[in-house]
């Protein structure tokens, strides 16, 4: 085993792909946490965000060669990779496709949501972020994605495109089509009878 | 600067990235003098102070430490050497042979029942097709009998024509009660392929078999043969049998 806080992931992939478990312990645990939350925020289901995950790093174990600096970063190789196995998973069973009450129950599970203090404002605060993720879970794959990397994961515009295989020329309108499309859906959802209010009203109690 | 121009660039400007210095003074010079303008910059800006709530929620959540583990045990059993992986070999080698088998248990069967239809074509009723061909002689309720009946009917190219006056006297005696009478399945569902064409045979059987198969008749009719209808699916293989009410001259078909 070798010790390697410091390495480039160019060299973690040259050593993960003589078997050094370290090299892909360091490469798992410095990319997965971006790749997990892409996959959330991209699916809105924990469990398919964890099948994600998995496959991302199975395919970058498997073919650790198939990665071309020159093309861009490591991140943004494993986000093209998420980013496919996201689309299959979801052509697979598209009823992850919506946020829905389940869904959120689902990501309940993060201790963090539920405030001690000031039950009101968490509520608030929870209440944004169910109308933010259920209109980004409503938006096309292809902006979706975009949102999300450029938005969520701040990427850069060129980081994007290379994830995403285009040219950063369509990640730009991409991005001014997905946010036209949120903000007027964030609109309709200010409405007094959006669905989301249910969640909210079982919080409080 | 137009409302155009300020359009294309309002997300850099709301995140006060990507643009210099001069851009960014006319944008928000034009933002100043126009209300549309200001309005999505405000909009943006919401944008994202509402993406930064969720990134600070999202951001403390990562995948369960089990996906770590099990990618771990993956990347130890691809570090297998070779001889480990024999075993793999041999099983799928015995696999090939046992599907072989079967692949010619199928094609044996289905010969039988190509065999079965041949002699039947005529006025012999086809009991030995129902014995060769009727894989489950058991009392299947009548799941599929919606589909079935529907099913028949669309494929009368390889179904034989009876001729203009048998089909009115059956008519005038038994009004539609053939074609109305419900096909009983022989198989579960899924227990076979679907059914893409078909064949049906008519055989009379002893009413008894019919009851066996899960045909419903009354007492008074359970000494005589019955008629029924025999619906083969593409592979040779009985899929469902229907009940024909005896009625003269319509023995069997052509
Ligand atoms: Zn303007």
């Amino acid at each position: 085993m070798h010790n390697v806080p410091f390495t480039s992931d160019e060299e973690l992939l040259r050593l993960l792909a003589v078997g050094d478990e370290s090299a892909f312990t360091a490469l798992y645990r410095q990319h997965q946490p971006p790749i997990y939350r892409f996959a959330l925020l991209m699916s809105g289901s924990a469990m398919v965000a964890e099948d994600v995950t998995q496959e991302v790093f199975l395919a970058l174990m498997r073919d650790a060669h198939r990665y071309d600096a020159s093309r861009g970063t490591l991140g943004a190789y494993l986000y093209g990779i998420a980013r496919k196995q996201v689309l299959r998973s979801q052509s697979r069973n598209h009823s992850h496709v919506s946020l829905s009450a389940s869904a959120a129950d689902e990501n309940e599970e993060v201790p963090t949501l539920i405030a001690a203090d000031d039950p009101l404002h968490d509520c608030a605060r929870r209440e944004v972020i169910l109308r933010v993720r259920q209109a980004v879970l409503a938006l096309p794959a292809k902006y979706r994605e975009v949102v999300v990397l450029c938005d969520f994961q701040e990427l850069s515009y060129a980081e994007a495109a290379s994830a995403l295989d285009c040219a950063v020329g369509t990640v730009c309108s991409r991005l001014h089509r997905g946010h036209a499309l949120l903000l007027e859906r964030l609109r309709t959802l200010s409405n007094a009878d959006a669905p989301w209010r249910d969640v909210v009203v079982r919080c409080l109690t | 600067m137009n409302c155009r121009e300020f359009a294309g660039i309002v997300i850099d400007l709301a995140r006060n990235q990507a643009l210099d210095t001069t851009q960014r003074t006319q944008a928000l010079l034009h933002a100043e003098l126009c209300i549309h303008c200001a309005a999505r910059l405000a909009e943006e800006r919401a944008w994202l102070a509402n993406v930064r709530l969720v990134a600070i929620e999202i951001n403390r959540q990562e995948a369960p430490t089990r996906v770590e583990a099990a990618l771990l045990t993956a990347l130890r059993a691809q570090r297998q050497p070779e001889p480990m992986r024999k075993p793999y070999t041999v099983n799928a080698a015995w696999l090939s042979w046992r599907w072989a088998v079967v692949a010619m248990v199928l094609l044996l069967m289905a010969g039988l029942a190509g065999i079965a239809w041949r002699s039947s074509n005529g006025a012999a009723p086809s009991q030995e097709a129902l014995r060769v061909a009727t894989p489950l002689p058991v009392s299947t309720p009548p799941v599929f009998a919606a589909q079935v009946v529907a099913t028949p009917e669309p494929m009368p190219a390889r179904v034989k024509r009876r001729a203009p006056q048998q089909r009115e006297a059956r008519s005038s005696v038994a009004p539609s009660s053939e074609t109305a009478a419900p096909f009983y399945s022989l198989v579960e569902e899924g227990q076979m392929a679907p059914l893409e064409s078909g064949r049906i045979v008519r055989i009379e059987v002893p009413a008894a078999t019919l009851v066996q198969l899960g045909v419903p008749l009354t007492e008074a009719t359970l000494t005589q043969p019955m008629q029924a209808d025999l619906l083969l699916g593409q592979d040779g293989l009985a899929r469902a049998i229907r009940f024909v009410p005896h009625t003269p001259n319509t023995r069997t078909p052509e």
